[in-house]
């Protein structure tokens, strides 16, 4: 006979499954050491998790790289002993291999590298070179426009440019089959500076360098190894050096203005004033020697000179005295008669002394002597002979005595 | 004579089951001369049958795999009946 007995157990709870869902990472490349922060949701439990990481698909717990954690992330750093390609991230609920889950999709684990951005618009970049000629480029910021680069190379010669903040230039330009190197630079375009080497014909070099506004350094061409060069300072005055034929250089150096040299010893004083005797040369000069002896300087006694003559006023002792004028002296020849006028204290018009001395031809000099007798603070010695003869008009020497 | 008797050990009470996971329903029998024939198992809610979880299930088990259906309602009130068919030796 068969019998049925039953049994029922206390009141449990059915619910919603435990689930646990892998937030991040869900996919990326890491480097070795580098901080993956690792997240997960838990839903429809307490308990803590654990965290594997496997090479593939399977679920196992032979990687983990924490268990029985609380919260909901864990900042995990890579292990250099990981590398791969297809590796996921697990979560688990703790001892509870039935509630799992893992990365989307696979993360890459690589060997560890350092990649620098630039915090500006700087850039320092190797174009992509098409042979084993390497070039550089850099671009300061791009704001300025500063680039130093290097142009493709056509041969081993490497041509470089430079180009400074806005319009500057330093640039080789492409050099040519041989040897020779051709630079240019241009400093600011806007101020006309250049130094440049011109096309070079041979092996020498040529430089021209144009100092801003109208300065210039250059050489010249030419086709030997003989350099010319010329400075040109930025106002009127000049260096240069002449063309020249051999290799002797020679320079010439014009001031900015035209300045007479007719600088005398101080004390000296002259027969003439600029402007009144201009067929006086440079040896026509007086001076008054010894207290007050006036001289013509003229070794030879040979020169000629024009209608008017004048000494300029002269001084024989202090402006306090009234020095006496006791004789004016003459040796001369001319063919025409010689007014000798004497003016004195300021008056150039009327002459407080007037005496003509006669024609005298031949080659001998004439001596005429007269008293003057007058006295003057200051006075001058005024010369005139004919408009027509004058040019065989000698004064070997003019003497005025004067008492001081 | 003999009489047998059952008693649920598992689910215990107070448990928390989720649904899709797979549990363990265990019990165990008393009795002297008894030959058990068969088990059934049920699941009770508020005291009244929801579904029958196995039936027959051998004599010889103590224990059942269930797991809880995603088509339940969450509640606590949910109970393991476990009724068996026995045999008293000879009679």
């Amino acid at each position: 006979m068969a019998f049925n007995v039953s049994a029922v157990s206390g009141n449990f709870t059915i619910a919603d499954a435990s689930s646990v869902t892998l937030d991040s990472p869900n996919s990326g490349s890491y480097a070795h050491n580098q901080s993956i922060t690792i997240s997960w949701t838990k839903s429809n439990f307490t308990e803590n998790i654990d965290l594997y990481w496997t090479a593939g698909t399977t679920f196992a717990t032979t990687n983990n790289i924490l268990v029985n954690q609380s919260g909901s992330s864990f900042s995990w750093n890579v292990p250099s002993s990981l590398s791969g390609t297809s590796i996921y991230i697990w979560v688990r609920k703790t001892s509870d291999s039935t509630v799992t889950d893992r990365s989307n999709s696979s993360i890459s684990i690589t060997s560890a590298s350092f990649t620098q951005t630039p915090t500006d618009t700087a850039n320092l970049s190797e174009d992509t070179p098409t042979s084993s000629t390497t070039r550089w480029k850099f671009v300061e910021t791009a704001s300025d426009s500063a680039n130093i680069s290097e142009s493709t190379p056509t041969s081993s010669t490497k041509p470089w440019k430079y180009v400074v903040g806005d319009d500057a230039n330093i640039s080789e330009s492409t050099p040519t089959a041989d040897t020779s190197h051709q630079w240019k630079f241009q400093e600011e375009p806007g101020d006309n500076a250049n130094i440049s080497e011109d096309t070079p014909t041979s092996a020498l070099k040529l430089w021209k360098h144009i100092v801003p506004d109208t300065a210039n350094l250059s050489e010249d061409s030419l086709g030997e190894s003989q350099k010319l060069w010329k400075h040109i300072i930025p106002d009127t005055a000049n260096v240069s050096e002449d063309s020249i034929s051999t290799a002797q250089k020679l320079w010439k150096h014009i001031i900015s203005e035209t300045i007479a040299i007719t600088e005398e010893e101080p004390g000296d004083l002259y027969l003439s004033e600029p402007g009144d005797f201009s067929a006086f040369t440079e040896d026509f000069s007086a001076q008054v020697l010894k207290g007050l002896e006036l001289h013509k300087f003229d070794p030879s006694g040979t020169e000629s000179f024009g209608i008017l003559r004048k000494s300029g006023w002269l001084k024989a002792s202090d402006l306090n005295n009234n020095s006496i004028l006791r004789d004016i002296s003459l040796r001369y020849s001319s063919e025409d008669p010689i007014t000798v006028n004497i003016y004195a204290d300021g008056d150039e018009v009327n002459p407080v002394f007037t005496k003509t001395a006669p024609s005298q031809t031949g080659e001998e000099l004439f001596n005429k002597s007269y008293r003057v007798g007058r006295r003057a603070k200051y006075f001058m010695v005024e010369l005139l002979t004919g408009a027509t003869a004058n040019y065989n008009t000698t004064i070997a020497s003019l003497e005025v005595k004067v008492d001081g | 004579m003999s009489h047998g008797g059952i008693t649920v050990t598992s689910p215990s009470t107070g448990a928390t089951w989720y649904k899709d996971v797979s549990y363990t329903i265990s019990w165990s029998v008393s009795g002297g001369l008894i030959t058990w024939n068969n088990f059934g198992i049920y699941l009770l809610k508020n005291g009244a049958t929801e579904a029958t979880i196995a039936y027959p299930v051998s004599g010889a088990s103590r224990s059942y795999s269930y797991t809880p259906s995603n088509s339940l309602d969450t509640a606590s009130d949910y109970q393991i009946q476990i009724v068996g068919n026995y045999d008293e030796v000879g009679n």
